[in-house]
């Protein structure tokens, strides 16, 4: 008889959490940090592949490999991608990682709301690529003509 | 080594040379020019003033630098200075760019107060920007025309080799007299362009629904030429500018030729076409108008813009046929051309009709301009 009820919950100790539910429940400053840091990467790099579009077409005077609607997609585009996908996670991702350890916090306030903002923006990417005549076809067929 | 630095210094020396020599359309002419009026010769003063202000402070600031950067490397066992604090110097960084900035602005705002003067002028110009294409009515003399590209699609398409004036040409150029002032509204007509002229120091957004206005007042005769500056869609690049500037008498003559034609326009409504003259001249229409979609031979591109060879609204329903063109196709990107004139809109459609082989496939039915009056006519 004891009087008193031990809990053994905690005998069992969940380590870190790992692999993909790591990343995607994510509360942790450096680790929000860094899925922007990579994001922002991969963004640079599609904007960087219009941004080579756009300089081989503009190589010679004239319409040699892009149509003028596709071509104006693509400026549109590298723009929208590397300043809202490139930079802005970039500055965001660094000042994720480096101000709470500047000031001595142990982390960001309101923590899986800033996890939320990071996911976010691969899904709102995922909507403004979808934009581009020859992925949007692909997705979503151009039966009711939705993709011009 | 004296001959490295002479070599260095005839290297700067001549590269200073460039930005400030003034307009000379050289292929090595590295600066902007002193274009043809006399506010674009200020803008041109003011920007060469800025930039010289700009080099003597960049010189300034990367002087002390690299003299700190180098005279305090490890091998001249540098010593750190011991104050911490001068107001003396905070004092001075404020107050002396303050007065940069103050003799940059003074002459700025003198050009910028002459550049937004909007009374009228001895010409006024409503300039209307289209997709793809530019309007101008002159508003005192009743004269009104667009004014397109005329460049051929074989020089864009690589086919034939560029002429000099490659997407700089138009079929109807802005006629302007020499010396007197002349006043520009620009606006738009679907969405937003924008009207520059290099050489006049002009550029204002063509926006619909609202009216800008530039003016500029030319010291020489010629020819200027300028570009649309607002992506516009499809043809952005492709609706240039050409502003003629002639001798008073020579416009006087141009304008009343331009009121002649109009009259003649207006006559040609009503007479008598047959089919041979109103595919002569729609096929010049097409030309202008349909070729960048429908193409030369009216296949169109599949899938983004319908053939009209073979079309079975081409060959059969006129009606229909007169609709598309007068209103244009809801959620697609046929535009409606009801500001062609009645005589181009019967032209252009007959010769579609008419042509690929389309007068053997179906009705054969042309349109005349009295077909474009009556379904103008308000329906009861």
């Amino acid at each position: 008889m004891s009087a008193v009820i031990e809990n053994h919950h905690d005998d069992h100790h969940h380590g870190p959490a790992k692999g993909l539910t790591r990343w995607l429940y994510t509360t942790n400053h450096k680790d929000i940090g860094t899925l922007y840091l990579w994001f922002s990467f991969a963004m640079f790099l599609i904007g960087g592949a219009m941004a080579m579009v756009i300089r081989a077409e503009l190589f010679q005077p004239g319409m040699q490999i892009v149509e003028p609607e596709f071509y104006n997609q693509m400026i549109t585009l590298h723009g929208l991608i590397m300043i809202f996908g490139g930079v802005m996670p970039a500055f965001v991702g660094l000042a994720n990682w480096l101000v709470p350890m500047m000031i001595g916090a142990p982390d960001m306030a309101l923590p899986r709301m800033n996890n939320l903002s990071f996911w976010i923006l691969p899904f709102a990417f995922f909507i403004l690529l979808s934009s581009l005549n020859t992925i949007c076809e692909k997705l979503y067929g151009d039966k009711e003509n939705v993709c011009s | 080594m004296l001959s490295n630095f002479t070599n260095k210094l005839t290297g700067l020396l001549l590269t200073l040379s460039l930005f400030s020599s003034p307009a000379k359309a050289d292929w090595f002419a590295l600066n902007m020019t002193e274009g043809a009026t006399a506010i674009s010769e200020e803008v041109f003063n003011l920007h060469m003033l800025i930039f010289w202000i700009c080099v003597a402070i960049g010189v300034v600031v990367f002087s002390v630098m690299f003299y700190s950067m180098f005279a305090h490397t490890k091998k001249k066992n540098p010593v750190a200075a011991t104050f911490h604090e001068s107001t003396k110097v905070e004092i001075a960084w404020t107050v002396i760019p303050f007065l940069i900035l103050i003799a940059m602005a003074v002459p700025a705002s003198k050009t910028l107060t002459k550049m937004y003067d909007d009374t009228a002028g001895d010409v006024n110009i409503q300039v209307t920007g289209f997709q793809w294409k530019w309007q101008y009515r002159y508003l005192e003399d009743g004269v009104s025309f667009f004014s397109n590209l005329s460049t051929d699609m074989d020089e864009i398409y690589n086919l034939v080799p560029k002429g000099e004036n490659y997407l700089q040409e138009v079929d109807e150029a802005v006629v302007i007299p020499v010396g007197k002032k002349v006043r520009f509204l620009i606006t738009a007509n679907d969405v937003i362009h924008s009207w520059w002229v290099p050489a006049f120091a002009i550029k204002q957004d063509a926006i619909p629904g609202f009216v800008n206005t530039a003016w500029t007042k030319v010291d020489k005769t010629g020819v200027y030429r300028g570009k649309c500056t607002e992506l516009c869609g499809k043809n952005h690049g492709f609706m240039p500018i050409v502003v003629k500037v002639v001798e008073q008498s020579e416009y006087d003559e141009w304008v009343s030729g331009k009121r002649e034609a109009a009259m003649k326009m207006a006559e040609l409504t009503t007479k008598d076409w047959t089919a041979e003259e109103l595919v002569a001249r729609g096929e010049s229409v097409y030309a202008v108008n349909c070729v960048a979609c429908h193409q030369t031979n009216g296949q169109g591109i599949s899938g983004i813009f319908p053939a009209l060879a073979g079309s079975d609204i081409v060959l059969n329903d006129k009606e229909r046929n007169i609709e598309i063109l007068m209103e244009g196709v809801q959620g697609a990107a046929m535009n409606s051309f009801s500001y062609l004139s009645e005589v181009e809109l019967a032209a252009v459609i007959t010769y579609t009709r008419q042509s690929w082989g389309n007068e053997n496939n179906g009705d054969g039915e042309i349109v005349v301009p009295k077909d474009i009056v009556d379904y103008k006519k308000p329906k009861i």
